[in-house]
C-alpha cells in the first residue's frame, strides 16, 4: 500500500471528502427561497398626538415572484395614511413561494420571528400551528377590533375553533362548490342527448350518455379523470367528514344512526360507487391513465379526445343547482370549446370548508391589536383589497366596464403584479372581477352560498381534536394512499380489494379513531343540546 | 490508508511528535489553514445541528420556545411503529440499500478497471465526463427522464419498444413488480460513475513496477487485474463501503419519492423510511416527528458503522477505517 503514490492518495482522499462534504450539504436544508421584499422605511408618523405609535403589520403569505411588490406596498401604505392616519400604520408584504410556504413559515415560527398576520388553512398545518401554540387566539381582538369580519363572518368561525377559541378568520367567500360532470356540448349535440336524466344527482344515470360516445366514438374517451365519483363526489355526498375516512354516513336512514360514527368505506354506498367505477373501467368508459401523475384532463378536451370529466368541482353560477346543465365559462374559455356543466351535487355546509382559508395572527405579533385593525380593513375596504389583489390602476390594471383588465400592451408575465390570490384574505365579494369573467360572480357567490348555508352537515361547528390519535392517523393515511387511486379509478376490484383495505385500516387503528371521534362527538352533542 | 502510519511507526519517534503539539501544529499550518474552510463547513452543517437533538424528545410549542417546551419521552417514535407495514418499510430501506451497495460497488470497479484499459486519451475523458454528468441531475430532472420512459400513453418504452414487437403496452406507474428493478437500474445510471472515478484515480496511483514485475514472471491482463489492481482498490471498498453502511437507514428521498411520482399503488415495494416519514409529516404538520426518525436513522447508522469497522478490523486490522 506504501507504494500508492502520495498524488493519488491525495487526489482520492480529496474525491472522498468532496462526496462528504457534498452529502452534507445535500442533508441541509436547501430551501433557501428568498422573499423579494424591498427595504421598506417604516413611515414614521410625525404627528405627535396620535395615541397608537406606529407599527408596520407584517403579512404572511404564499405567493409567486412581484416585480412589483414595493411598488404596491408603497402605494397601500400612502393610502393607509392619508385614509386612516389615525390607525397609524403601515404593512410590510412578505410573500413566501408555494413550494417552501409550509417548511418557511414553521422555520418562522419555531426561531420566533416577528411578524402578524398570517396566512393559513387546515390543509397547511394550521392544527399543528394552534397545537404548537404558533397562532393567538382571536376572540377578544374580534369582539374588539374587527367588526367588519363578525358582519359577515361571524356565523362561520367555528371552522377555525380549537378547544373553544378562535384562532382564524375565514376568508368570506363561496361556502361550498358543486361538483358533478362537465361535457364536451358538441358531441352533447351530434348525439342529440338526453341529460335530463341526471337531475336525479345519481353518477349511474350517466352509464347510458357514456355508451353512447364509448359505441359510436372510438377514439374518444367517454369519462376521463383522475376525480371520478369516489373522489370528489363520494365524501361531501354521501358523509359528513370528521377526520380522514372517519364520519357518518349521511345516507343511513335510522334515526339511531344519525350521529353514529364509521369508518366511511364500510359503508354500503362506497362499495356501491366503487362497483360502478369498476364497472365503467371493464367497460372502457374510463381513461387508462387516470393514476398516472401529471395527467392533464382538460388538455383531453382540449385534443378533442375526451368526453366528460366526472367528479370535478364545477363553476359557481346564477341558477346553478343539482341536474341543471349549463355552459361552464371557466372551462370554456381555457379548453377553447364549448364545456357543459351539470352539478351532481352541492356541498353541504361543513365545518372543515370553513378553515380551508384563513388568516391568522402570529404569537410573535408585538401588536396583535393593530394587525387585527388591518385584518378587520380587507373585510371593508374595496380600496384597500383592489390594492393587495390588483396592484396600482393605471399601472397594473385598468378599470374596463368595471371590470379589471391588464393595461394596454401589457400581459401578465411583464405587468409586474399578477396574482390570484382573492381567496386568501379579506371579503371577497367586495372585489372586481376580471374581464372574461363573469361580472355577478360575487352576487351569484352569495345566492350560492344561501343554498349551501340552508343545508348544513348535521355536526356544522364540530372540530375534532385530532391530538389524541396522530398517530393512527398518519397510519391510517398509509393505508389510504396504497388504495385510493387504484379504487377511484377503477383499476382494483372492489370486491377483493376493499375488504384487504378494511383489513388494514382496522391494522392501523382506524378502530381506535372511530371511538375517539364518537366519544368527541358525543361530548359536543351534550353540550350543545343536539 | 494513511491511518495506520503511525501505529507502524517507531514508538519513539510518536512520543517526540506529541510531545509538542504546538510545534507540529505550526509545522503544518499551511495545511491547517486549507482544511479550516471544510472544518468550519463540517461544524455548521454536520455539528452545530446535533445541538438540536433533544427536541426529538420534546414537543416543541412556539409560545414556551425550545427550553420551555414539555419533554414526551418516547412519544414523538411512536408514529413510526404504529402501521404494521413498518418491518417492510425497514426491510425495503436495508435491501435496496444493500443491493445498491453491492450493485454500485461491482459496477464501478469493473468500470474503473475497463477505463484504465482505454488506451485513447481523449475517448477515455469523454467516457469519464459523460459518465459523472448523472451524479449532477437533480432527481426531479432524473423523474422526469425516467416518465418519458415509462408514461403510459407516451412513453418511449410503451410507444417505441413494446407496442411495434406487438406487446400488450405495460402501466408503469401501477405495477409493482417492475419497480425494484426500474430503482436499481435508475440509482445504478446516477451513482455508478462518480464511484468508478474515485477508483480510476487509486488505479492510476498504482506504481508501475508492480505490472512491469509481473509482466516478466509472465503474468497476463487478467492475472495483472485480479492479483494486482484488486488488491489495492480493495482498502478503498472498504472505506467507501463503510460510509454507505452508516447511511443505510437513510434512503435517497429523490429516488423512491420523485422517481416513482409518489404513486400510491406501487407502495408495497417503493416506501421506505424517508418517504414514509414524509408523508407522514403532511399528514400532521408535526415537525417533532422528523426529528425523532432522523434520530433514530443516525444513532441506528452509528451503530452499524462502528460495529462493521471492529468486524473489519478484527478481519484485518490496517483495513479499517477506524
Amino acid at each position: 500500500m506504501k507504494r500508492v503514490k502520495k498524488g493519488t492518495l491525495a487526489l482520492s482522499s480529496l474525491l472522498l471528502s468532496l462526496s462528504l462534504v457534498a452529502a452534507g450539504c445535500s442533508g441541509g436544508n436547501g430551501n433557501e427561497a428568498k422573499n423579494n421584499q424591498p427595504a421598506n422605511d417604516a413611515q414614521a408618523s410625525t404627528n405627535g398626538e396620535k395615541a397608537l405609535e406606529p407599527y408596520e403589520v407584517v403579512m404572511v403569505y404564499p405567493d409567486g415572484k412581484q416585480n412589483d411588490l414595493g411598488v404596491v406596498q408603497d402605494a397601500m401604505n400612502d393610502y393607509l395614511k392619508t385614509t386612516y392616519p389615525a390607525l397609524n400604520m403601515t404593512v410590510k408584504l412578505n410573500p413566501i413561494d408555494w413550494s417552501a410556504y409550509s417548511d418557511k413559515t414553521n422555520l418562522m415560527m419555531s426561531s420566533g420571528q416577528k411578524f402578524d398576520l398570517i396566512w393559513t388553512a387546515n390543509w397547511m398545518n394550521f392544527d399543528a400551528q394552534v397545537n404548537k401554540g404558533g397562532l393567538l387566539p382571536l376572540d377578544d381582538l374580534l369582539s374588539q377590533y374587527g367588526p367588519d369580519i363578525e358582519a359577515v363572518e361571524g356565523k362561520f368561525h367555528d371552522g377555525a375553533r380549537r378547544s373553544g377559541k378562535i384562532y382564524g378568520v375565514h376568508v368570506h367567500q363561496e361556502l361550498g362548490n358543486p361538483q358533478g360532470i362537465a361535457i364536451s356540448k358538441s358531441l352533447v349535440d351530434k348525439y342529440k342527448l338526453d341529460l335530463s336524466g341526471l337531475k336525479s344527482g345519481e353518477f349511474k344515470d350517466l352509464e347510458p350518455i357514456l355508451k353512447t360516445i364509448k359505441d359510436n366514438e372510438p377514439s374518444i374517451t367517454p369519462a376521463v379523470g383522475p376525480a371520478f365519483p369516489l373522489g370528489a363526489y363520494y365524501g361531501s355526498g354521501s358523509t359528513a367528514n370528521i377526520v380522514g375516512p372517519v364520519g357518518l354516513d349521511l345516507r343511513d336512514t335510522d334515526p339511531n344512526n344519525t350521529y353514529k360514527v364509521v369508518n366511511t368505506y364500510e359503508t354500503p354506498r362506497y362499495m356501491e360507487l366503487a362497483k360502478l367505477t369498476r364497472e365503467w373501467f371493464k367497460a372502457g368508459y374510463i381513461n387508462k391513465d387516470a393514476t398516472t401523475p401529471g395527467v392533464d384532463i382538460w388538455k383531453k378536451f382540449q385534443a378533442g379526445t375526451a368526453f366528460a370529466a366526472i367528479g370535478s368541482d364545477l363553476d359557481i353560477l346564477a341558477g346553478t343547482e343539482i341536474g341543471a346543465a349549463q355552459l361552464m365559462p371557466s372551462k370554456t374559455s381555457s379548453v377553447g370549446s364549448d364545456v357543459i356543466q351539470v352539478p351532481l351535487n352541492i356541498d353541504r355546509l361543513q365545518t372543515t370548508k370553513l378553515a380551508a382559508t384563513m388568516q391568522g395572527i402570529s404569537q410573535t405579533s408585538e401588536d396583535p391589536e393593530r394587525a387585527m385593525m388591518l385584518l378587520n380593513l380587507f373585510y371593508r375596504d374595496a380600496k384597500l383589497l383592489t390594492l393587495f389583489n390588483f396592484g396600482v390602476d393605471g399601472t397594473h390594471y385598468v378599470l374596463k366596464d368595471g371590470q379589471i383588465a391588464l393595461p394596454d400592451g401589457k400581459t401578465q408575465e411583464s405587468v409586474g403584479f399578477y396574482h390570484d390570490i382573492m381567496w386568501q384574505i379579506g371579503n371577497q365579494m367586495l372585489n372586481y372581477t376580471r374581464v372574461g369573467e363573469d361580472p355577478n360572480k360575487y352576487k351569484n357567490y352569495e345566492e350560492f352560498n344561501k343554498k349551501v348555508a340552508s343545508n348544513p352537515s348535521p355536526i356544522l361547528g364540530f372540530v375534532f381534536d385530532s391530538e389524541p390519535v396522530k398517530n393512527e392517523l398518519i397510519a391510517v393515511s398509509k393505508v389510504q394512499s396504497t388504495f385510493d387511486p387504484g379504487l377511484q379509478s377503477g383499476q382494483l376490484d372492489p370486491e377483493v380489494e376493499v375488504p384487504k383495505m378494511i383489513e388494514k385500516l382496522k391494522g392501523a387503528g382506524i378502530d381506535k379513531i372511530v371511538a375517539e371521534a364518537q366519544k368527541q362527538l358525543d361530548a359536543w352533542r351534550a353540550a350543545n343540546g343536539k | 490508508m494513511q491511518m495506520d502510519q503511525p501505529i507502524t511507526a517507531s514508538s519513539g519517534k510518536v512520543r517526540t511528535k506529541s510531545a509538542h503539539p504546538f510545534r507540529k501544529l505550526m509545522k503544518y499550518h499551511a495545511l491547517w489553514i486549507l482544511a479550516l474552510p471544510g472544518i468550519l463547513l463540517l461544524l455548521v452543517n454536520n455539528y452545530l445541528p446535533m445541538f438540536g437533538i433533544f427536541l426529538a424528545f420534546k414537543s416543541l410549542n412556539f409560545s414556551k420556545g425550545i427550553w420551555g417546551s414539555e419533554w414526551v419521552g418516547f412519544d414523538n417514535f411512536k408514529f413510526l411503529f404504529m402501521t404494521n407495514d413498518i418491518w417492510r418499510i425497514i426491510a425495503n430501506t436495508v435491501l435496496y440499500n444493500l443491493v445498491f451497495i453491492v450493485i454500485n460497488t461491482a459496477l464501478s470497479v469493473l468500470l474503473a478497471l475497463l477505463l484504465n484499459e482505454v488506451k485513447n486519451k481523449l475517448f477515455s475523458k469523454f467516457i469519464q465526463s459523460s459518465m459523472l454528468l448523472p451524479h449532477f441531475i437533480s432527481m426531479v430532472v432524473v423523474a422526469y427522464l425516467v416518465f418519458g420512459f415509462l408514461n403510459p400513453d407516451l412513453g418511449f418504452i410503451n410507444k417505441s419498444i413494446l407496442e411495434p414487437s406487438g406487446h400488450e403496452a405495460v402501466s408503469w406507474y401501477m405495477s409493482p413488480t417492475y419497480w425494484p428493478y426500474i430503482l436499481i437500474i435508475v440509482n445504478s445510471w446516477k451513482s455508478v460513475g462518480f464511484g468508478s472515478i474515485i477508483y480510476l484515480a487509486t488505479i492510476i496511483g498504482i506504481d508501475k513496477e508492480y505490472y512491469e514485475a509481473a509482466m516478466i514472471d509472465g503474468a497476463g491482463k487478467w492475472k495483472q487485474m485480479t492479483k494486482i489492481t484488486v488488491p489495492f482498490l480493495i482498502p478503498i471498498m472498504i472505506i467507501l463501503t463503510l460510509l454507505s453502511i452508516g447511511r443505510i437507514f437513510n434512503a435517497d428521498f429523490g429516488l423512491f419519492y420523485q422517481v416513482t411520482m409518489n404513486s400510491g399503488m406501487l407502495k408495497d415495494v417503493t416506501e421506505v423510511i424517508d418517504t414514509y416519514v414524509y408523508n407522514a409529516l403532511l399528514v400532521s404538520g408535526d415537525t417533532d416527528l422528523a426529528s425523532s426518525a432522523g434520530l433514530l436513522q443516525s444513532v441506528i447508522g452509528f451503530i452499524l458503522v462502528v460495529s462493521v469497522n471492529l468486524l473489519v478490523k478484527r478481519i484485518s486490522s490496517d483495513k479499517a477505517l477506524f
